[in-house]
């Protein structure tokens, strides 16, 4: 920088020199991941190109898909992106009512609610999601209950991320402090009102980015609902159609840039709500 | 002298296998202003949250202004009595305890409207003249998180006062605070105090104690062991801990 710009200004102070110097580092980092991030990406698609490398006497094929196939089927696998958002919704919808029902339950003094809790959670987590899916979908029959595809994929994600979720619920009810309970009973509140007034509007803050990374997890195990044969989702559609034309290796790439895009699109949106809690304020 | 407001009678408190409350009575008449002073673990904040039952008394019986409790009731007709008792009295803690997601205003109304009913528009005006009388009505959309520990602590203070208690606790207010922040805490403390308000006081400040209490009472390991005017117990200890005690404040230990 030319001299003569900086007279008359008081020059930069030593805090601020480190402080810049600081920042560049930081944008350096994350200018080298992003770069890096770019080669990575290259080098995958270089891998599926269809391109020959010969280096002196070795020689390489990379792998070459049926663009044709790409093309024709790509609005058909797309279509499925509706009914795996749907199912995903619905389900975490269901998850969350169940997980706060049991991490409620759990602060139950009353034995019968707290075994009610207890056992849920046991019994799902002791067991595995896809047979959940299953038993809705082809148990149930036998006893003479129809599900659909949608409402049995759903009934089993619901009650299996329930489960799971229930811990991020009571980890966030612990988190309110003993004080503020006090504080409100001090004021003569119930203990439903301190409940619903006092602690749960805190709890849920503190779960919802936990509860982010959940929903997240569940668009991509919403893929197990497509083994039920009768939900159209992503999943679904992209072994159909790479099964019938032995074009498996193109579909299920297709579908996997679905959900990675999906899942990139929704970890950015779960970022910005993250900072925004994270200010404080509210 | 007035009839007694706070009425606590041969009270004992277990927690687990310890007896941290011997058989402890005490009156409290109308308007006065008690210190309770002892050594951390004397059991003075237990007895004190044990009069709007944050703690369940073990035995003996609690009377606030015309209600009385007795350790041993049971079921809807003890949470009855406990909610008036927690009606006529407010509470003030050591740890401020405001509510972080509410605004300072939202915070002072939560009580008149959640707990009485009262309608909004009525309440804002009652918590606006609290928030006032604590200097703190410029705050009053600002949310806790931004305010200095003796800001929060006068909040808190108009929060218990806006509910129109007969009684105010206090656990040890100033205990959380940085020295400078003390003095702003204990003054809003007295203007209570001379307004009339019962209070009962558990604290390490003997200044506070000498100059506003009408009465200080030590307490050490579960039993009060002198009850006296702050002239009588300052200038004059009868009982050997109390002397420690006081002792122990003037060299600056707790």
């Amino acid at each position: 920088m030319a001299s003569t710009t900086q007279q008359g200004k008081a020059p930069p102070s030593q805090a601020e020199l480190l402080y810049q110097a600081q920042l560049r580092k930081e944008r350096l980092f994350r200018t080298h991941v992003g770069v890096s991030w770019g080669v990575l990406f290259l080098i995958l698609i270089f891998l599926f190109s269809g391109q020959e490398i010969r280096l002196g006497s070795f020689q390489y094929q990379t792998i070459q898909l049926d663009s044709e196939f790409i093309l024709k089927n790509l609005s058909f696998i797309a279509q499925g992106l509706g009914q795996t958002l749907l199912i995903s919704v619905l389900s975490i919808l269901v998850a969350m009512t169940l997980a706060l029902l049991a991490a409620l339950g759990r602060l139950s003094t009353f034995p019968p609610i707290y075994a009610i809790s207890t056992f849920y959670v046991s019994l799902i987590r002791g067991t595995p999601l896809y047979l959940q899916i299953f038993f809705f979908f082809l148990a149930l029959p036998q006893l003479g209950i129809n599900l659909s595809g949608v409402v049995a994929g759903v009934t089993a994600l619901g009650l299996n991320y329930g489960a799971y979720m229930s811990e991020t619920f009571r980890a966030g009810l612990s988190s309110v402090g003993k004080g503020q309970r006090e504080a409100a009973m001090a004021l003569g509140m119930t203990p439903g009102q301190t409940m619903k007034r006092i602690v749960l509007p805190q709890a849920l803050r503190f779960a919802i980015p936990p509860m982010g990374n959940d929903f997240i997890s569940m668009t991509k195990d919403s893929a197990l609902v497509s083994a039920t044969g009768f939900v159209h989702e992503l999943m679904w559609r992209a072994v159909k159609v790479g099964r019938a034309q032995f074009n498996n290796l193109e579909a299920l790439i297709m579908a996997a840039m679905f959900y990675w895009v999906l899942t990139l699109i929704l970890t950015y949106f779960q970022g910005k709500l993250e900072a925004r809690l994270a200010r404080g304020d509210r | 002298m007035s009839l007694p407001i706070v009425k606590i009678s041969n009270l004992d408190k277990y927690f687990g296998r310890l007896h941290v409350l011997k058989n402890i009575s005490l009156e409290v008449p109308e308007r006065q202003v008690v210190c309770l002073i002892g050594r951390s673990g004397s059991g003075k904040s237990t007895l004190l949250r044990c009069v709007n039952f944050l703690e369940d008394p073990s035995h003996g019986s609690i009377e606030v202004d015309g209600v009385h409790v007795e350790a041993e009731a049971k079921g809807k007709e003890r949470r009855q009595l406990i909610h008036d008792v927690r009606l006529k009295t407010g509470m003030v803690f050591q740890e401020f305890n405001l509510f972080p997601h509410m605004s300072v205003l939202e915070n002072v109304i939560e009580g008149p409207v959640t707990v009485k009913g009262m309608d909004r528009n009525h309440a804002i005006e009652l918590a606006e003249q609290s928030l006032d009388s604590v200097g703190m009505l410029w705050k009053k959309d600002e949310y806790p998180l931004r305010l200095s520990g003796g800001q929060k602590q006068r909040i808190a203070i108009a929060r218990a006062l806006t509910m129109e208690p007969r009684v105010m606790l206090f656990d040890e207010p100033t205990s959380a605070l940085d020295p400078e922040l003390i003095g702003e805490v204990l003054n809003v403390m007295k203007k209570v105090a001379y307004e009339g308000m019962t209070m009962i006081v558990v604290t390490h400040e003997m200044g506070f104690a000498r100059e506003v209490a009408d009465r200080v009472i030590v307490m050490s390991e579960g039993e009060l062991i002198e009850d006296a005017t702050p002239d009588e117990l300052f200038a004059q200890p009868k009982d050997q801990r109390t002397k420690a005690l006081i002792d122990r404040y003037r060299t600056g230990e707790r």
